[in-house]
């Protein structure tokens, strides 16, 4: 199956505070240097994951961004974080996987271009889950490699 | 707000207005270890919370042939999310009615799997309802935050 | 220096105690949110030097923490610890009695540089 997708469609004013947020985030609060390959569609069939921290976005900007993780990534990201070891699965191990996605969508919500108000960051815990995002908004992929692993943040946002 | 029987009622009356499907109370949870869909949607503002509404595929696929038109083997995995997450959409509406003015909802979110959780930090399970409409076991659940949203 | 940290996230209270071990001679006391914050203030009335504040938090937030504390207490340093980054916010926070504002992601350099400049201040005020 394959999806036409205008260019007015994905806004790239949209993607790039995400990028910058993602990145300074990462290398602030773990010292990790992340690599973005190029944002690209996301694909079907979707890849799964064991965590992701989902921040709704509503206001002048409707949608939702999506932080995922592979359960080795997601540990050494989340003892990077917080400097010590935290037992997966448990309830700081949540909380810091949604304070990662809060700051990710925070830091960029102020370049977006419109008044915005963010969700607090659901977090879904389980082995090889899919996150599936609303149908009329292009989900955009940006890839980030880093030494702790890959990741993925995932953007499906329009100005309202 | 006591929620329960407020959740009942509106998840009666969506799945009565849009699939015209019963839809009754269930004593039990559903049973772990079965694949399953939940869609989930955010309500910010003078109150801060989420909707989820989880069911398997059987009833996700005739929600979305129901309200899609669609003959049952033509429905997609795609037909499915959008169908749930209109549901829930549709649900979670219903509960803004409810709340306090200068709320907001969310566009929808799908989360497929077999073994999984939501966890919202700094929230609290108000309510968590097991149903069933016909064969397929529906629940729906509300958790509240009173985190300020940014 | 007595310091109170105020967010709903462990982690984050855990990140700010290690980052302000470099002031020196400091202690910590923690809160969950803004009536947990007021129950341990109540506790050790005058005892804290600075609060860092976080913004979003259940039960109480931190504007609304700022704004009950500045009722009886002008102070107190507070530092407002938040990814709200937008102007209105900012001016917001230091209307209802904020000193400083620390804008996250923060490296641990920056947030002790923000507490000692903010302390500077007040020395020099």
């Amino acid at each position: 199956m394959s999806t036409t997708v205008t260019k007015a469609q994905i806004d790239a004013r949209l993607i790039m505070p995400f990028v910058n947020s993602t990145r300074n985030v990462l290398q602030t609060m773990l010292g990790l240097a992340t690599t973005i390959d190029r944002p690209r569609i996301k694909s079907v069939p979707a890849p799964e994951y064991d965590y992701s921290a989902i921040i709704g976005f509503s206001g002048q900007i409707v949608g939702v961004v999506v932080v995922s993780f592979r359960r080795e990534t997601a540990i050494k990201m989340v003892n990077a974080f917080a400097g010590d070891e935290v037992e997966p699965d448990s309830s700081d191990f949540s909380d810091a996987i949604g304070e990662l996605a809060n700051m990710i969508a925070g830091a960029a919500k102020k370049d977006l271009g419109g008044v915005a108000s963010i969700s607090v960051p659901t977090v879904i815990l389980g082995k090889g889950h899919i996150v599936a995002r609303p149908s009329d908004i292009p989900c955009m992929v940006i890839p980030c490699k880093t030494e702790a692993g890959e990741f993925a943040v995932e953007i499906s946002i329009k100005q309202a | 707000m006591q929620y329960d029987d407020h959740i009942k009622q509106l998840a009666l009356f969506v799945w009565d207005a849009v699939l015209h499907l019963p839809l009754d109370e269930e004593e039990t949870s559903p049973p772990v270890g079965q694949r399953t869909l939940s869609a989930c949607v955010h309500i910010t503002g003078a109150w801060n919370g989420a909707l989820a509404l989880t069911c398997g595929d059987g009833m996700a696929a005739e929600s979305a042939a129901i309200m899609f038109d669609l003959e049952r083997a033509g429905v997609s995995i795609s037909d499915m999310q959008d169908a749930l997450g209109e549901l829930a959409n549709m649900i979670g509406g219903n509960v803004k009615a409810l709340l306090p003015e200068h709320c907001h909802l969310s566009l929808p979110m799908v989360v497929e799997g077999i073994d999984y959780s939501f966890r919202v930090p700094g929230s609290r399970l108000v309510s968590r309802i097991p149903m069933r409409s016909g064969e397929h076991r529906v629940t729906v659940s509300l958790l509240e935050s009173d985190a300020v949203a940014a | 220096m007595n310091i109170l940290l105020v967010d709903d996230s462990k982690v984050m209270r855990n990140i700010q105690k290690k980052a302000l071990a470099a002031l020196g001679d400091v202690t910590f006391a923690e809160a969950g949110d803004g009536v947990e914050a007021l129950a341990v203030i109540a506790q050790n009335p005058g005892g804290f030097s600075l609060m860092l504040v976080d913004w979003n938090m259940p039960n109480m937030n931190g504007l609304q923490l700022i704004s009950t504390i500045r009722e009886t207490d002008k102070k107190t340093l507070l530092i407002m610890v938040t990814t709200e980054a937008e102007k209105e916010r900012v001016l917001e926070a230091l209307r209802a009695g904020a000193n400083n504002y620390m804008i996250k992601p923060f490296t641990p350099d920056a947030l002790v540089e923000k507490v000692r400049g903010t302390l500077a201040k007040l020395r020099a005020a």
